[in-house]
């Protein structure tokens, strides 16, 4: 505009005042002109991508749709199998929806209906509830497997996740580098780990397989519920009612945390020892600090990648692994 | 040539007037289309919250005519049933794609349990038709549970889709709110544009007037010289403008002819008047020349018996002299031409130096160098040499006691032929000279006049488009030298 105004100036000063305004109209026009396309523009490019819904990304359809049925719990666990059936789903160009195996929600019992392509299912607590339902869903000539806990039955339903009784042995052998003085045992289940819960007694086979004679009792087993607090009230009861017990051995993260921290409140910190469960970040801390003799972790997000893997394997070609282990590790001081 | 009705006045006005209006229209109309976009935005966002939750009611609406069949087998109910479930069925999608968005899968999973709970109605109402009560009665009681399922399902993905919704629609305000201002700005610019338009038109289609006032200015004025109107686009103002543009160059061509002849005129006037200054002057010459003639035939019997005495009596230096004095008299009188070859001028200067070297043989040294081969090639003015010497003999050696020395020089200066006469006396100043080179006109001067004058004036007359063919160059005591400077080439202007 300044320039618009010195060229306007400059012709009134040259040329007189018509051709100023002759100019003046001119360049005006040309300015206004161009500004009215600019905006114009600008009004349908924003007018075109109003919208108050996220348009849903078409280019490249996915091929199936899977559902997996998990426990109503946000545990870390469960959320790292989800995150490898993201990452599976990704590379098979495949979709994945997460529903509730809580029977009261009515989820499980329904997902014949729900045109599903295929269905992953963690059994929980009901191993009863969740083979009618499995039944149920076969029928409907939909593709299961089964992920962490396997059911007993005579059709060979594909199972993904670690072998229990691996885990067991896996625990007496962490146990064994401990020391060599007689082992008074319990082990804490709990049923925010269903799977290891259900299995238990392939759990307790694969320790005393592993230990031996070394047990001076037997196996004491505890339980705690889905509350993250449980285990703190378990530790309290136990050393009051099984005084004699100088090893612990957890099948949950949150059991373990939450045990260590009563321990060390009640300052038994080397009288007995841990064996935790899990890899968190604050039980690898309590294992360098040496509260914690060792803990089992297994993969879960492993056995969310590989359970979408096989679900894809089963539908597009009818077969896939009967069991696929997805292996348990041992963390102590020299490994963690 | 005929006129397009597009370029007539009446139709510019029309196109501009009409076009403007156009424009504002169309405007108008996308600001309209904008806000209904919005609108109809705004409305689709909760479309299919409500077809899903019309497809529930309709579910549930279904209940009656499929539990009144089951419970009474009325053909009513059937028919009922019937139309309701293909009804329901032609609401439920034919083809769900799979989506990324958890939301679609959910929706996508409702669709398949309504369809999954129309089926197993149909397998209900067939068990009901082959009497077997406990298949429909479980049957029912499984819909139930899906039914119940659906509109858990139904309601979350609803609260679901809302909550996001939430946020997206601030979203979307935010950015209707932004294509508003756009909208807004567009109409200021365009309005603008179309005002700037408007005075396009209306300037397009008076500057010829202008310009044709202004031209009538000038012409009123005089000026005839400006440049012509340019066309217009306008048809009825472009025959005005022709026509004008017309009238103009015949006036101006009208003026410069009568200017042409007032020049030819101003010519012959100059012409004349110089050809009357000359013919004054000849006459003046003639006189001159007549005074020099007296009594000439007097002279030549005079010189002649002094001649013949001189011999008889034995005095053959003065007889020489004598015969050398009658020789140029008779050359000075005997010619009539006012141009002559440059021998004659040559000879008469030859008897005129044996006079001189007779009157003054010990104080005055003559020199005459010319080359042979010019002499009958080149014309000259007569009478242009002897004025000069006479001139340097008279004047040039007054208070000199020393030889005075006078040289007469021809020379051919390409292509000129140069004619000097120098001399070693007293030489003049400047002002003499400028006085010589620059004398009065014809009528102003004495009736007497000098030799060398005459020569200037005549050589003035003769060259009057060289101002050069006469020079001097002097200085006080250093001598004189007057070169005649004549064109080869060129006539002399001679009056006939």
């Amino acid at each position: 505009m300044p320039g618009l105004i010195f060229l306007c100036c400059a012709t009134f000063r040259s040329k007189g005042i018509l051709e100023c305004v002759k100019i003046f109209v001119r360049l005006g026009m040309i300015i206004c002109g161009f500004l009215s396309l600019i905006t114009l523009s600008v009004s349908v490019s924003q007018l075109l991508k109003l919208d108050i819904r996220q348009e849903d990304d078409i280019t490249v359809a996915p091929i199936y749709h899977f559902s997996i049925y998990l426990p109503d719990t946000q545990d870390s666990f469960f959320t790292a199998i989800k995150r490898g059936a993201e990452k599976a789903a990704e590379e098979q160009n495949v979709v994945v929806s997460y529903h509730s195996i809580d029977p009261v929600r009515l989820e499980l019992q329904q997902a014949s209906y729900t045109g599903v392509d295929g269905v992953a299912i963690c059994p929980y607590l009901d191993d009863l509830f969740a083979k009618t339902q499995i039944e149920k869903i076969v029928q409907k000539q939909i593709p299961v497997i089964l992920i962490n806990h396997l059911i007993l039955h005579d059709q060979p339903w594909p199972y993904i996740g670690p072998n229990s009784f691996d885990i067991g042995r896996k625990m007496g052998t962490l146990l064994s580098r401990l020391g060599n003085e007689p082992i008074r045992l319990a082990i804490v289940y709990s049923k925010k780990a269903p799977g290891i819960y259900a299995e238990r007694e392939l759990v307790e086979m694969g320790l005393t397989s592993s230990i031996g004679n070394r047990l001076s009792t037997s196996i004491k087993s505890f339980y705690t519920g889905r509350n993250p607090l449980d285990a703190e009230m378990v530790m309290y009861r136990l050393l009051r009612e099984e005084p004699e017990i100088n090893t612990l051995v957890f099948t949950d993260a949150n059991d373990t945390i939450a045990a260590t921290q009563a321990l060390i409140d009640m300052n038994l910190v080397g009288r007995i020892r841990i064996i935790g469960f899990g890899n968190e970040k604050s039980i690898i801390e309590y294992i360098h600090k040496g509260v914690i003799a060792g803990t089992i972790a297994i993969n879960p997000e492993r056995i969310g990648y590989q359970a979408i893997k096989s679900l894809y394997e089963l539908k597009a070609t009818g077969y896939t692994s009967t069991s696929v282990n997805t292996g348990v590790e041992i963390l102590d001081r020299g490994q963690s | 040539m005929r006129p397009k009705v597009t370029s007539s006045f009446r139709m510019q006005m029309v196109f501009s007037i009409f076009g403007i209006f156009t424009l504002l229209v169309i405007s108008t109309t996308y600001i309209l289309f904008s806000t209904i976009r919005i609108q109809n935005i705004i409305n689709s966002s909760f479309q299919k919250e409500r077809y899903l939750r019309s497809i529930q009611e309709a579910l549930t609406a279904y209940q009656e005519p499929l539990l009144e069949y089951l419970s009474t087998r009325s053909s009513n109910a059937l028919a009922r049933h019937l139309i309701e479930s293909q009804t329901l069925r032609n609401r439920i999608p034919a083809n769900i794609p799979i989506s990324r968005d958890q939301s679609l899968l959910r929706e996508r999973e409702v669709y398949h349990l309504i369809d999954a709970f129309l089926e197993l109605a149909e397998q209900a109402v067939e068990l009901k038709r082959g009497r077997d009560v406990e298949g429909y009665t479980r049957l029912y009681d499984e819909m139930m549970d899906l039914l119940s399922y659906i509109n858990h399902e139904t309601e979350s993905l609803s609260t679901e889709r809302f909550r996001n919704q939430v946020d997206q629609y601030g979203v979307f305000i935010n950015n209707s709110r932004t294509v508003l201002q756009w909208n807004l700005v567009f109409i200021v610019c365009i309005s603008l544009f179309s005002i700037f338009l408007l005075f396009r038109s209306v300037e397009k289609m008076t500057e010829p007037m202008v310009r044709l006032s202004a031209m009538a200015s000038e012409l009123s004025a005089g000026n005839f010289s400006i440049e012509d109107i340019k066309t217009s686009s306008i048809y009825e103002i472009d025959r005005v403008v022709e026509a004008f543009n017309q009238m103009k160059h015949e006036i101006r061509q009208y003026i410069e002819e009568i200017r042409r002849q007032e020049g030819i005129k101003q010519d012959y006037m100059q012409a004349r008047m110089r050809n009357l200054k000359m013919e004054g002057l000849v006459r003046r010459m003639e006189i001159y020349t007549l005074q020099a003639q007296m009594n000439p035939h007097f002279l030549f019997n005079t010189l002649n018996t002094g001649m013949q005495l001189a011999i008889v009596e034995g005095a053959e230096r003065t007889g020489e002299y004598m015969e050398y004095l009658a020789l140029l008299f008779r050359h000075n009188i005997k010619n009539k031409e006012s141009i002559v070859p440059l021998r004659y001028e040559i000879e008469g200067l030859t008897y005129y130096f044996y006079i001189l070297k007779v009157r003054f043989p010990k104080n005055l040294d003559l020199v005459l160098d010319y080359p042979e081969r010019l002499l009958d090639t080149c014309k000259v003015p007569v009478a242009i040499l002897q004025p000069l010497v006479e001139n340097c003999v008279v004047h040039a050696f007054k208070n000199k006691e020393d030889v005075g020395s006078v040289i007469v020089r021809v020379e051919e200066k390409e292509p000129y032929i140069e004619l000097s006469v120098s001399d070693n006396g007293c030489g003049m100043d400047e002002e003499q000279i400028h006085s010589l080179l620059h004398p009065v006109p014809v009528e102003e001067s004495s009736p007497r006049i000098m030799g060398l004058e005459n020569v200037i004036q005549r050589l003035y007359f003769f060259y009057p488009e060289d101002p050069e063919v006469i020079t001097i160059q002097s200085m006080p005591g250093k001598g004189t030298t007057i070169t005649i400077r004549i064109h080869r080439g060129k006539e002399p202007c001679i009056v006939s």
